[in-house]
């Protein structure tokens, strides 16, 4: 009798474990390289944003260079390397690739978005017409869908603001009253915009025609142990970075905790306050190791 | 005849309800009935206590017996029970039902902490007189209210004008009523001064607080002691609409905009670095930080050093906490010698071109030590670092001697240098 007791309690912890393995593995992140460089062999400095495409590119934020770079990814090998100056983009932290090639990168210091053409010309700088009042735009970060909307996170009135390819504004979905700060956002492939709280330790969703955001699951403070700083999501995973926690949160797009990937730390493999993450196709993910001065590649293992 | 047949039945009836009774009052058995006589034969000083004015009723009647176990007990001075709970087994009711505010004493069951459990020449068998009572506790409310200039007369009377001595159903803090409520039984405000001294702003619909300190200021009208010039000069509509608008507590503009007509200098350069405290920004802008009416911080803060920044950054109020070794300014809660509250040019809010010119300004890094540090030094782990001060050291502090990130030299050392690692 014991013996079975014994036997069932065993069986019990090993399932147990495999759960919380089978939990971790379902967005385990493995390093496959680290961008130190350009291509003329000048240091990153505290890059901030990276955003990636399905052809294998990304586009670095190096924005204390105040400049862009332009990397290749293919067959876990970084290519490329280009410098994109252009006297308009200073401290470039936010970075998003649009359908058409075209870069778009939120300045730090002049707080505007920049558009630029696939060469790296400057178009335009995004102008929000036709928003509703106050006129005062902040734009603490931006995302892109896939018809090419942009998608503002107005820090100024604590909403989203939904503009066209062509600048026009489409709507504005002002986030919960009680949310603390919106530190980043982005929009999944069904076009659903996520908001990252980042006082509140919480995240939003609205649905692509919804005019209001409702919270994903419950508070996040246990699995967020320091203050995140951004968002992304691919494949129904939710991506959080945390700032000192040098960590990679990945929640179910329920909000239910999948797993907390890598640590603070200057080894590749770890990070120092990561900034942008981004995920493509492929799986791969791209991330802003800002206090590293480098951008690391990891493979994801779902 | 019938006369006496009533008496003596009157009698036995008076008899048989004597007998148990008498036998309640002396559960002991005890040759002296009189448990005060008793227990005084030997507790002679105890007399001088019930001279006092005030005596516990317990006391009075003699039931010492109520309190403390005559033979054995496993608490102190033979109590029947702890001494955070004996008083609860007579007086269950001190706090309110729903209470909104407890004191701490009393949820503590620290009864003794305020009153004398035999007697006092004070009412409700307190230990000390009035609000010097409160002050024992609440030092540093007694010496600032025997400091201000002006105080607020009810305080005078005594804390207990406005605050209830164990709990309240009403409000916060023990007070007596929700506030405003609880100002309006004294100020009228629809009498013309009332209403003149405040603009015509119905501000009987406002907290009373945010402006006023309840307990006594430097500052006429009790205002809190750092007054937003407005305010100090009546000139509300400068931020707000007109008293007899829709929305009378309503600002002009949102967020940074209102102060940037008057702070438009302050706001301009703030916007102007690369790195924003969000809050400054954000929807609710300046006053994330600052009360725009009076405050009892300097620069109107909402609160002092640290206590501002944790309601934020509680994490990492939290790590320091938990670290031995602690930056000096972290353990005076000075955040802002380090990081600015608005803007800079750099990370973390650190207004310098590098860590270690920031940490040049107190502390003298050329003569620390032989170490290679600054633009010239390349950190080996990693050719776009260069070597600084927090290679080496945390700036908030950590578990180590002199905030360094590791027990030992050795195991600091071969962070970098890897040749020497064993």
């Amino acid at each position: 009798m014991n013996k079975l007791l014994l036997a069932c309690l065993a069986a019990a912890v090993l399932f147990a474990g495999h759960l919380r393995v089978g939990a971790a593995e379902g967005a385990r992140l493995r390093h496959l390289a680290s961008v130190y460089f350009d291509d003329k062999g000048a240091g990153l400095h505290l890059p901030e944003g990276v955003a990636c495409d399905a052809k294998g590119q990304f586009v670095v934020g190096d924005t204390g260079n105040d400049r862009l770079l332009r990397f290749t990814f293919q067959d876990e090998k970084v290519g490329g390397g280009a410098e994109i100056k252009v006297p308009e983009l200073s401290a470039p932290w936010k970075v998003q690739l649009g359908s058409k090639g075209e870069i778009y990168a939120l300045d730090a210091k002049q707080r505007r978005i920049a558009r630029l053409g696939p060469q790296g010309e400057l178009k335009d700088v995004l102008a929000v017409e036709g928003a509703p009042a106050p006129s005062t735009i902040v734009p603490k970060s931006f995302a892109i869908d896939q018809a090419d909307n942009v998608y503002v996170l107005d820090a100024f009135s604590a909403r989203v603001l939904v503009v066209n390819a062509q600048g026009q504004f489409q709507k504005a979905v002002n986030l919960p009253e009680e949310a603390g700060f919106g530190t980043d956002l982005a929009v999944d492939f069904a076009g659903n915009v996520l908001v990252l709280d980042s006082i509140r330790r919480r995240i939003y969703s609205a649905p692509r025609d919804g005019d209001a955001f409702a919270q994903v699951g419950g508070d996040l403070g246990e699995a967020l142990a320091t203050m995140p700083t951004s968002i992304t999501t691919s494949k129904g995973v939710i991506f959080v970075a945390e700032g000192s926690g040098g960590s990679i949160v990945a929640f179910g797009r329920d909000g239910s905790f999948l797993a907390r990937q890598l640590s603070a730390g200057w080894n590749e493999g770890s990070l120092n306050h990561p900034g942008q993450t981004c995920v493509n196709d492929r799986d791969e993910v791209f991330v802003a190791d800002r206090d590293n001065s480098r951008v690391q590649v990891f493979k994801l293992v779902r | 005849m019938r006369s006496r047949l009533t008496l003596a039945c009157v009698s036995v009836v008076v008899l048989l309800a004597a007998h148990p009774a008498r036998a309640q009052q002396n559960p002991y058995r005890l040759k002296e009935p009189d448990q005060k006589k008793i227990c005084l034969s030997c507790h002679t000083d105890f007399e001088q206590t019930l001279k006092k004015r005030y005596v516990h009723t317990a006391v009075q009647a003699g039931e010492c017996s109520g309190c403390h176990d005559p033979h054995v007990s496993s608490h102190a001075k033979l109590l029947s029970a702890d001494t955070t709970r004996i008083c609860a087994t007579c007086h269950q009711s001190v706090i309110p039902a729903n209470a909104k505010s407890v004191h701490t004493v009393v949820a503590e069951g620290q009864c003794a902490k305020c009153h004398d459990p035999h007697a006092s020449d004070n009412p409700a068998i307190l230990l000390g007189k009035g609000s010097d009572l409160c002050f024992g506790c609440h030092k540093e409310m007694g010496d600032e209210l025997a400091k201000v200039k002006f105080r607020h007369s009810p305080v005078e009377q005594g804390c207990l004008t406005c605050h209830a001595a164990h709990g309240s159903d009403q409000s916060i803090r023990l007070l007596k009523d929700a506030l405003p409520g609880l100002c309006l039984k004294c100020h009228k405000p629809d009498s013309p001064a009332f209403a003149s001294r405040h603009k015509g702003y119905p501000v009987a619909k406002a907290s009373c607080t945010s402006c006023h300190d309840p307990h006594g200021s430097n500052q006429p009208a009790l205002l809190l002691n750092s007054v937003h010039p407005p305010v100090r000069n009546g000139t509300c509509g400068a931020c707000h609409e007109g008293p007899d608008s829709p929305k009378p507590f309503a600002t002009k503009q949102a967020g940074y905009e209102l102060c940037r007509a008057c702070h438009g200098e302050m706001v301009s350069a703030t916007l102007a670095k690369g790195r924003l405290h969000w809050p400054v920004a954000d929807k609710t802008g300046c006053v994330s930080c600052h009360n725009p009416h009076a405050s009892r911080h300097d620069k109107l803060l909402k609160a002092a050093g640290a206590g501002l920044c944790g309601r934020c950054h509680a994490d990492t109020l939290k790590r320091i906490a938990a670290v031995p070794v602690k930056h000096a300014p972290v353990n005076d809660g000075s955040c802002i010698a380090c990081h600015q509250p608005h803007s800079a040019g750099g990370a973390y809010l650190v207004d310098q071109p590098s860590m270690n010119e920031l940490c040049t300004t107190c502390h003298d890094y050329s003569t620390h030590s032989a170490h290679p540090l600054g633009e010239k030094a390349i950190d080996p782990r990693n050719k776009n670092l260069r070597v600084d001060c927090l290679s080496c050291h945390k700036g908030h502090g950590t578990e180590y001697k002199w905030m360094l990130l590791a027990a030992t030299n050795v195991e600091l050392c071969t962070q970098c240098h890897t040749k020497f690692a064993r």
